[in-house]
This record gives structure tokens, sequence and C-alpha cells, in this order.
């Protein structure tokens, strides 16, 4: 038989015999070798129709094989020599269309919507923050009249996790910080012939600034986030829903208890940080400066003033509370999937230490004026 | 008829709770076996046993002959490649969208081009009964039932010789039930599927499966319905005799 290959593969052949095209199938037609076929259809797809579409060799064949196919058989007639499973597979597809992702056009103009957008975003989130700042005073106003609904549990709790569970790795930090400054201010002050002065330098600096701003970012990465984490996660799962539909208050529930106990912890451990950071130094400074433990703490008393440690220790609560209301606020805000949880969790860790730092750096403005 | 996969001589315990002793199933070629059981009987730790997902503390899973753990993680994994697996969340991944979902195994295991990954995922994503505006979205934006049959098509997405099923029908309605009962059907008849399924469902017990495991004393009991309705096992008996297994029986027999 005269019979001419117009073109070659192993799963579909068109060959030509007395001027008629039969297109032969042949092989598994199966997922394993989809993208072999997909290539083959490919071929005799871009070629002349009008052939007659022959399957006894076809052997087994699939939804992803029989999909590959469909696209070869002109007019929906099926190929002649199918088993009749092989019948059944390409009757049982639906007719389906094809899928067309959906494309987004962008309009003009970019550039000013997603200011424009991420504008509106920062409001929003101010205007939320405050909403729920104000959520909480009323809590807290309200539960002065019925002080079982501050749930005591709750805040013991919280108070232990974000507090009791921090000290070692706050102590240690404070510890640590506080040696660094000694020994940068001993090396440079030592050339002026005032060394002594290492000490007034690393109390004040410890007693107004890096005890407590130390101590909050630790809080902020540390608690800040588990609040996110925690409430998201409820959130997600419709459990501050449930708590709502129970004629329970989530910020009464879930807020205020949090709030509360770091207000209560985070000046603790400024002032555990401060005291164990004092002693850190004069553990640097006895070989760095050749003074006694005595020496030590008659100039640190000499130094430290009861003004100073409290410049530090007021601004506790405030970071405490910006911290908690922050983590708080985000895991509220979280919709959607767990990818959400993640990104909510760390804009709460990177807005609340960014809040501390502003709301420090206010603090140092208001005490200037105050001559504090 | 040679078994695709076997589970032989199972224990499995939680610390001092037995969950399975010395169990043996198999699912065979070309058939439906629903696995029922009352909660808490360990329906979910037998599938994940048999998935290679938790080590029995004794016994073997076979997989054609092979100890399903006993293999390399490369042999393993191109076995396991060759399931699609339904989880009772859907678990489908909530950072993609159902189209990439579906997409996802093809993309992985296949050198089809993305225009025919995403056709053949559109079709499978239309086989399993979603309206076609459900490809773009993602998972967080479906009902409990899309999110079934998303993961449903998922399954299917390498047409798989074996699909493990765990209780593919608790959150549909009884139409889109009985659609993928149906669905299930004509995979077995057309593509020569086995399926195993775990199930409340008593209308895909009794109209899909061909046959029954029932998990009692921590042990299984095989057979088609009528088989396990004359149990000598009491507790197997106390199943088929509760009202509405009789009422779905005898409206069964009726119309055999």
């Amino acid at each position: 038989m005269a019979s001419k290959t117009r073109s070659s593969t192993k799963f579909a052949e068109i060959k030509e015999s007395g001027g008629k095209s039969t297109l032969v199938l042949d092989g598994d037609w199966t997922v394993d070798n989809a993208g072999e076929i997909e290539n083959a259809v490919a071929e005799i797809a871009r070629g002349e129709g009008g052939y007659a579409v022959r399957a006894e060799d076809l052997g087994k064949l699939d939804t992803s094989g029989a999909l590959l196919l469909k696209r070869l058989l002109p007019g929906k007639k099926l190929p002649a020599g199918l088993k009749p499973q092989q019948k059944a597979i390409l009757e049982f597809l639906p007719d389906f269309a094809e899928y067309k992702p959906e494309t987004e056009k962008q309009p003009p103009g970019v550039f000013f919507r997603t200011i424009g957008r991420q504008t509106f975003a920062a409001l929003e989130f101010l205007q939320g923050l405050l909403t729920l700042i104000g959520r909480v005073f009323a809590v807290f106003f309200r539960n002065l009249k019925d002080p079982r609904r501050f749930r005591f549990p709750s805040i013991v709790r919280h108070a232990q996790e974000t507090g009791i569970e921090a000290l070692l790795i706050i102590g240690l930090l404070a510890v640590l910080i506080s040696m660094v400054i000694t020994f940068q201010g001993a090396v440079q002050l030592k050339k002026f012939g005032a060394g002594i002065f290492t000490i007034d330098l690393t109390v004040v600096a410890l007693l107004r600034e890096m005890g407590v701003l130390v101590t909050a970012i630790m809080v902020a990465g540390r608690s800040g986030s588990s609040f996110a984490a925690e409430i998201g996660v409820m959130t997600l799962r419709e459990e501050v829903n449930a708590l709502r539909t129970m004629g329970m208050d989530p910020v009464e529930v879930l807020v205020a208890p949090r709030v509360i106990a770091l207000l209560i912890t985070l000046p603790l451990l400024t002032f555990i940080a401060d005291a164990v950071g004092i002693i850190g130094a004069g553990l640097m400074a006895q070989p760095l400066l050749g003074v006694s433990l005595e020496q030590y703490f008659e100039r640190v008393q000499a130094t430290a003033t009861v003004t100073m440690l409290f410049v530090g220790l007021v601004k506790a609560p405030a970071f405490a509370f910006l911290i908690a209301i922050i983590g708080c606020y985000q895991g509220l805000n979280v919709s959607g999937s767990a990818e959400s949880v993640g990104r909510t969790t760390t804009l709460a860790v990177v807005q609340s230490i960014f809040m501390v730092i502003m709301a420090d750096a206010l603090f140092s403005i208001l005490f200037s004026q105050l001559d504090i | 008829m040679p078994a695709l996969i076997e589970a032989k001589n199972i224990t499995n315990k939680f610390g001092r709770q037995v969950i399975h002793d010395h169990l043996s199933l198999e699912v065979a070629e070309n058939e439906i076996l629903g696995v029922i059981g009352g909660s808490g009987s360990g329906k979910s730790v037998l599938l994940r046993t048999m998935l290679g997902l938790h080590k029995p503390d004794s016994g073997k899973v076979l997989v054609n002959g092979k100890s399903l753990y006993a293999l390399a993680e490369n042999d393993r994994m191109s076995l396991q490649k060759k399931w699609g697996v339904l989880f009772q969340n859907g678990a489908l991944f909530s950072g993609l969208s159902v189209i990439d979902n579906i997409s996802l195994p093809l993309r992985e295991h296949t050198d089809l081009s993305a225009e025919a990954v995403c056709n053949l995922a559109f079709l499978k994503l239309q086989m399993v009964g979603l309206p076609p505006d459900t490809a773009d979205k993602f998972p967080s934006a479906l009902s409990g039932g899309m999110v079934t049959r998303a993961a449903m098509a998922r399954a299917m997405a390498l047409d798989p010789g074996l699909l493990f099923l765990d209780e593919p029908t608790g959150a549909l309605d009884p139409v889109s039930a009985a659609a993928l009962d149906e669905l299930m059907l004509s995979l077995k008849e057309t593509l020569g599927l086995s399926i195993l399924i775990i199930t409340h469902d008593l209308a895909t017990v009794l109209g899909v499966c061909d046959r029954i495991a029932i998990i009692v004393d921590k042990k299984v009991e095989t057979g088609t319905v009528d088989e396990l309705a004359e149990s000598s096992n009491a507790k197997v008996r106390e199943f088929f005799d509760s009202p509405r297994v009789k009422d779905a029986l005898s409206k069964r027999r009726k119309r055999n």
C-alpha cells in the first residue's frame, strides 16, 4: 500500500492512502505521557483537517488524554475502533468551556490610585485603632461598677505569659545592653580622662531611655505578636463571632484583659530591667574603670534621681497600651485565610515598635519642654 | 481481584488507648469500599495509616506487594503520586485560587503546557459540578460544600487509580451529595478507579459502595451490606438494625 506519512509521532499519526487521510491513534493516552501527546496534538491541529480517526491501537485512555483527544475530533464524531470503556470516557466528559483567566484591566493612573488607596487604608487603620481604644475605655468604666467582669483569671494568665515568662530574656537583654553602653562609654571617655563619668552615662541612659525602650521592643515582639496571632486565629475560626452571638463583648473578653495585663507587667519588667542593668554595668565598670563595687554604687547613688527613674517608668504604661491595642486590633481584623494571620502578626509587631519609638520621641520633647 | 492497597494486622495506640487491634483491610481493583464506624472509632487514623502519614505501632501497609513504610522516601512519593486524597476539611491551599489548587499537582508532575494544565484543571472543576466562576476565587470565599468539591477536583487532578475520600458528602446538600455519588460511580465505571470512602451518609453506603468495612471493637468487618446485616457480631448487626438503616435497606430491596 502506498502510504505517505505527513507527521510522525508515537501517539498520533496521519497516514494518507488513496487520497484519503487517516489519523491513527497509538499508545497510552494518559497523564504520564500528557506532555508528548500535547505536542503531537498541536502538530496535527496545525495541519489540514478532513481526516478520519481510527483508534484500534489506542491503549489506555484517561481524562487528560481524552481532553487532548477531543481537540482532534472534528464535529464531535467519535473515532472508529474505540473500546466501549474509552467511548464511555469521551462521552462522560462534559462539554466544557475553555478556561479564560480573569484579566483585570489596569486603569490609567495606577500610581495615583495606589497612593489614594493606601492613604485611605491608613486613615481606616487610625479610625479602627481609635474606635478600639474608645471601646476599651468604655468597657473599663462599665466594668468598674461590676468588677467581676474584669475577668481576673484571664488577666492573671496574660500577666504570667507576658510578664513572668519574659523575665529571663528581658533581664539578660538589660544586662547586655548596659554592659555595651558601659564599654563603649569607657573607651571614649577615658581619652579625656573622664572615665568615671561612664557610670553617669550608663545610669542616665538606662533609666531614662534604654531600660524602658528595650523592654517595650522585646514585649512588642513577644506579646504583641502572640496577641495578634491568638485573636487572629480565633477570628478566623469564628470563635469571636461565637462570643458575640452568646452576648459577650469580644473587647471585654479578649482585648481588655490583655491590655490590663500588659499595663501591669510592662512597668514591672521595666523596673527589673533598670535594676538588673545597673548591676550589669557595675560588673563591667569594675575591671574597665578600676572601681570597686562600693565606689560604683556610690557614684550611681550620686547620679540617679527619683525623677530619672520615673521619667523612664512613666512611659511604660503608655507603651504597654500601644502594644496591646495594636496587637489586638490586628488580630480582630484578620479575614480570609491562614496567610492573613501571618501578615497581620507581622504588621502588629512592626506597627507597635514604630509607635513605641514615635511615642518615645514625643515623650522626649514633652520632658525637655517641662525641664525634667 | 488483586488488592491495590492492603492494610495487614495494623495496631495503632495513642498512649494507653488502643485504636486498632490487629486490623486488616484491603481495597481491590475497581471497587468502591465504604468505611463506616461510630465517631472516634479510628476511621481517620486508619486512613492516615494507609496513606503513609501515620506509621502504625505494628503491622504493614502493602502497596503492589511492597511495604509502604519500609520504602525509601522517593519510592514512597512516587506511589503516593498515583493516589488522590480528599481530606475532611478540604485542605485546599489558602494562598492559591481554586484553579491553581487543582493545577498544582499537574504542574508538578506532568510536562503539559501552562494552557493545557489550566484547561485540564478547569475540566475537573466542571466534572465535580462547580460553576465556572469559582475558578478564580480563593478557598476562603467558598462555602463548605464548594470547598469539598474543589478538593475532590484536586484529588482527581492526576487521574489517580485510587481515591481516598474522607467524609466527602458531609458538608453537601442532598442534591450535590447525589451528584457526587453519581460522579464516583461514573469514575469507577469509565476510568476503572478504586475508591476508599469514609462516610456517614447512608445513601452513599447503600447506593454506591460495593463493599462495606465497619470498624467495631478496634477490628474491622468487611462484606456487602446484606452480608453485614446478617453478621454474627452483635455490634455490627446493631448498626444495621437502627431504624434509619432498616428503612433505607427495605427501600433498596424493593428497588432491586
